[in-house]
């Protein structure tokens, strides 16, 4: 018996194969499509059996009609670049807007105080692998915990205690980036558990 | 007049469905933007489409000749879905293909009848 995880990934990979002639993009775009297709069919089923599995692909086609439809639709493109049969360049594989964000939250949150995680927030939004709640969860985290110094600092420094906060204040440095670092540690743990779950069940 | 019964529901054959299934696609979205798995679903519903990946190659085409539109928004369960909607040159599109439409199927259906009417004879 397979695990069906193994099945989606191998059913995955082999349209990665039956879509090798595809220009890097459409390949990725094809691939992410049909992976959220096969997430959405199994939410629907409410099962993750291999039974199930098997029915989804089974009506999903198979990889290679899938690649031979993608690759049939690629030749009546009217316009623009037309794969070329020379020399492939291969580009350097670029972040992707999940890494981005987690990179803002946490090395940001250091470098660039305050902005840098609100920054990271901002990408994150973008994400079409992160979930509205989980999103407005990483962005609650942030600010609460930015709003801690905030509300010391500022009545302090209102009321003209400016040296406290100038040399007393420091304690309150390490909060700043432990936003950021805490959003980043919750939307990579919540997202593992999804997958485990998924799993599981 | 003799009936041709086909006996079980067949799926439409992909030479046959090639070029309508697209058009299809376009006829659902000048009702209202969706997305792929609802266009997917409501036309395996009718039998217009056998393997269900084959539309994802077919929306991006019809994304890059700019009949349709694309927006992301977010959903209340699970990650942000990919709406498709129809653009103008779409609605275009769509227009000349019902004419085209028509005038086929009157045709073939004259033809068809004219079968049976042999067959009744």
């Amino acid at each position: 018996m397979d695990d069906p995880e193994t099945l989606v990934a191998g059913y995955l990979g082999e349209l990665e194969d039956a879509a090798a002639e595809l220009p890097p993009e459409q390949r990725a775009e094809l691939i992410g499509d049909v992976r959220g297709h096969i997430d959405l069919a199994l939410a629907e089923a409410g099962a993750l059996d291999e039974a199930t599995v098997r029915t989804v692909l089974a009506r999903l086609g198979s990889p290679e009609e899938i690649g031979a439809a993608a690759a049939d639709s690629w030749v009546y493109q009217p316009v623009g670049p037309v794969p070329s049969a020379g020399p492939v360049v291969r580009r350097p594989r670029r972040l992707t807007v999940e890494a981005r964000a987690l990179l803002l939250l946490t090395v940001g949150a250091v470098v660039m105080p305050f902005v840098g995680p609100l920054l990271g927030l901002w990408i994150a939004a973008g994400s079409t692998r992160w979930t509205l709640l989980q999103k407005r969860t990483a962005a609650m985290i942030v600010l609460v915990v930015l709003a801690v110094p905030a509300l010391v600092l500022l009545p302090m420094a209102a009321a003209g205690e400016l040296t406290w906060v100038v040399t007393s204040g420091g304690f309150m440095l390490p909060f700043v980036p432990l936003g950021g670092w805490i959003a980043a540690a919750y939307l990579v743990a919540s997202t593992s558990i999804q997958i485990s779950v998924q799993r599981r069940t | 007049m003799r009936r041709m019964v086909l006996g079980t529901v067949r799926k439409v054959s992909p030479e046959l469905s090639r070029g309508v299934i697209e058009h299809c696609v376009l006829a659902l979205l000048s009702n209202g933007e969706s997305y792929a798995f609802e266009i997917v679903r409501t036309l395996a519903a009718q039998d217009l489409v056998t393997s269900e990946g084959t539309i994802y190659p077919l929306l991006a085409r019809l994304r890059r000749e700019g009949q349709v539109t694309t927006v992301w928004r977010e959903s209340d369960a699970g990650p942000p879905r990919r709406y498709y909607r129809i653009t103008d040159d779409g609605r275009r599109t769509l227009e000349r293909f019902a004419a085209d439409w028509e005038q086929l199927r009157d045709a073939v259906d004259d033809l068809l009848s004219g079968i049976n009417n042999t067959e009744a004879r």
